[in-house]
């Protein structure tokens, strides 16, 4: 169904992005790994309508179709949700109550004429509270009332309601419990189940190794290797991730990685 | 207590501000020997702060995506030097002036939006100058000297609503008319609002609250309008006070029940956040000044209504009497909070410290102080009210178990 790339954004000067090429199924959860700062963040958020950098080129196609998606609200249009790393920055306005927060991404769904429909709305976050078990009384409290891990099933669920076809996750697990990391990750499951396409960007290799169906590796903004599941192990992805095979000259390693690239 | 707090439907917090209000109303009442309560002065109370407070409506936009506009005074000015020079000069019929005045303010608003919006020059920078420029514009164009007003614009700045039907009403009809749409209105919103909780949380609340609210409201409705259609023969409620209902009516929609009023509150809260959900925040930004500018040169017309002729000093000041009414109506001066409801109780807290410490022949300097304590007090109060896990001042007064169980563990309330 999906199939497409990326080229090219950049920061002035700085390439941030270099020929990233890559490819989703759908029903299928990619993996991308990489150091902190090796540009994974980037390169999502400026496939998600240009949100990041100066674009430079390059293309992307949904289901074998070219897209231009030159804002977030026509990459919304176009299926596609992004969920930021920063939850508290980027994710979430922490004014908002759980249930205006539930429907921010998505208020054409709940118009009627040309005003909100609020019983809609009440029934929407009712709805994601009770599917994604998220723990409060009302869906009326602040988002600041929930833990880490309830405000990201929140924003999980504020993006979900937008029925995206490709769904980007970015450190979904990040700074939350044990019990909601595993709840997420199941939810991911579901999701691609589902028949979306799943990107998930993580620091955590285990976590990736577990999950994913494929992983990319991306070092300082290229991306430098793509993996099964099966072939994976933290120690090749490590390899892939510093890029250390350029030096180790002799190894199979190096011709998979251009082959790839 | 408890009951109190059913009647008001569970928020006491925002209903402090209108607790205030009428308690101010009632103090004045009682030192200036019940001049403060009486139909004349209730009419130009509305009549003589309308436009301040259609101003405060769009400050109260403005503020909430983060911003301050502090050229909406010059701007009014400006806008209704337009009307009156282009109505005198060009021979211009009255309603046309009115609409070119109109227009040269939504093309203001355009311009600030543009330096914003665009260009990203802070709010605050975009409007002082143009509070330069239109200040400086108004004495260009006016040459210093005030202008006649067309004599029909009278009605939109001091006018009454007109007198019929039958007499042993004993008041203006056209007031008891408004004042019986305005109950009803709101007992069938109660009414509607309960419904709908019934029907969505399917669990049925009593029903007495309701009727006592919708009771209480009702007194006061009509007892507002007993005062203001039982005046002077020919006086009603003003007809700036009824532009300004409307406006407030409209306002209050768009920013509770549109996606564009949304976008605002998503701006103001966290703009990043409300960029990746798809919010065009340029957009925002720019449509919030224009509306602003729109609004002023409305405020501006009905000022020069009022006062038959347009001033090269219209609008001094304004600005910040609007800027105090947002905040005493409990915005918040970093964005995303503040409704246009509260801004208009804010605002008139504001009419009515005016009007009453006049009334009481305190002059204009001292007045000026005790605005500027108040100001400062009614946004401490906010501030203290809203740190988390404190009962508000109201709540410390009257404990109830629920009070106390928060004073023990502050944590309480943050998990509730």
């Amino acid at each position: 169904m999906s199939d497409w790339c990326v080229e090219d954004p950049n920061t002035p000067g700085r390439m941030v992005c270099k020929n990233s090429s890559f490819f989703v199924r759908a029903g299928e959860i990619v993996g991308f790994a990489g150091l902190m700062g090796a540009g994974r963040t980037e390169l999502m958020r400026s496939i998600f309508g240009r949100n990041y950098g100066i674009y430079h080129g390059g293309t992307i196609k949904i289901k074998g179709k070219e897209v231009c998606l030159t804002s977030v609200a026509s990459a919304i249009d176009h299926g596609i949700a992004y969920v930021p790393e920063d939850r508290k920055n980027l994710g979430l306005n922490l004014l908002d109550s759980i249930r205006i927060t539930t429907v921010s991404a998505n208020l054409k769904a709940i118009l009627r004429g040309r005003l909100l429909d609020l019983d809609r709305e009440f029934q929407v976050a009712e709805e994601y509270r009770r599917s994604l078990n998220v723990k409060t009384h009302s869906v009326d409290h602040g988002v600041t009332t929930l833990s880490g891990g309830n405000q990201q099933k929140v924003v999980l669920g504020k993006w979900m309601f937008t029925d995206p076809d490709i769904l980007i996750l970015d450190e979904p697990t990040r700074g939350i419990d044990v019990g909601a990391k595993y709840e997420i990750c199941r939810l991911i499951q579901e999701l691609a189940d589902q028949g979306k396409a799943v990107i998930i960007i993580s620091s955590e290799l285990p976590e990736l190794l577990g999950i994913s169906d494929r992983i990319y590796t991306v070092f300082e903004g290229s991306i430098t290797g793509e993996v099964d599941r099966q072939k994976a192990n933290q120690e090749k992805l490590m390899r892939m991730m510093t890029n250390t095979s350029k030096l180790d000259s002799n190894s199979e390693r190096t011709e998979m990685l251009y082959e790839i690239s | 207590m408890k009951y109190l707090k059913k009647v008001l439907g569970g928020e006491l917090r925002q209903y402090s501000m209108v607790i205030a209000l009428v308690a101010i109303t009632i103090i004045f009442n009682i030192i200036s020997g019940g001049r403060m309560i009486t139909s004349s002065n209730f009419q130009n109370l509305i009549s003589g702060n309308a436009y301040v407070l259609v101003l405060a409506i769009g400050m109260l936009m403005v503020i909430v995506i983060g911003q301050i506009d502090l050229s909406v005074g010059s701007v009014a000015g400006f806008a209704g030097m337009v009307m009156a020079l282009s109505a005198r000069d060009f021979g211009l019929p009255w309603w046309l002036a009115v609409l070119f005045a109109l227009a040269i303010g939504a093309l203001i608003g355009a311009w600030q939006g543009f330096w914003l919006a665009k260009l990203g020059i802070p709010g605050f920078i975009t409007t002082l100058g143009g509070w330069m420029i239109f200040r400086g514009g108004v004495i260009w164009i006016s040459k210093s000297i005030s202008v006649p007003a067309p004599s029909e614009l009278k009605v939109f700045g001091a006018g009454y609503l007109p007198e019929w039907g039958p007499t042993f009403t004993g008041m203006n009809n056209s007031t008891l008319l408004l004042g019986i749409i305005a109950i009803a209105a709101f007992a069938f919103t109660q009414l509607r609002k309960y419904n709908r909780l019934a029907k969505l949380t399917e669990k049925t609340e009593k029903l007495w609250p309701v009727v006592v609210r919708v009771g209480l409201v009702g007194v006061v409705i009509g007892y507002l309008t007993w005062i203001f259609g039982t005046g002077r023969a020919g006086t009603s409620f003003p007809v700036p006070g009824l532009i300004l209902a409307v406006l407030v009516i409209i306002y209050h929609i768009i920013t509770q029940r549109t996606r564009f009023g949304r976008h605002i509150y998503a701006v103001g809260g966290n703009k990043s956040a409300a960029a990746l959900s798809g919010v065009n925040v340029q957009k925002t930004y720019f449509l919030t000044m224009l509306n602003m500018s729109l609004l002023a040169a409305l405020a501006g017309i009905m000022f020069v209504g009022r006062s038959t002729a347009a001033g090269p000093s219209d609008g001094t000041g304004w600005e910040l009497d609007a800027i105090a009414s947002v905040f005493i109506g409990g915005a918040a001066v970093s964005g995303g909070v503040g409704t246009v409801l509260a801004t208009m109780v804010g605002g008139l807290v504001m009419c009515v410290l005016n009007s009453g410490l006049m009334l009481m022949g305190v002059g204009a300097d001292r007045t000026q102080v005790i605005k500027g304590l108040v100001l400062l007090a009614a946004v401490a109060f906010d501030v203290f009210n809203k740190q988390q896990g404190r009962p508000s001042i109201i709540g410390r007064l009257f404990p109830t178990k629920e009070g106390k169980s928060q004073e023990g563990n502050p944590a309480d309330k943050s998990f509730q």
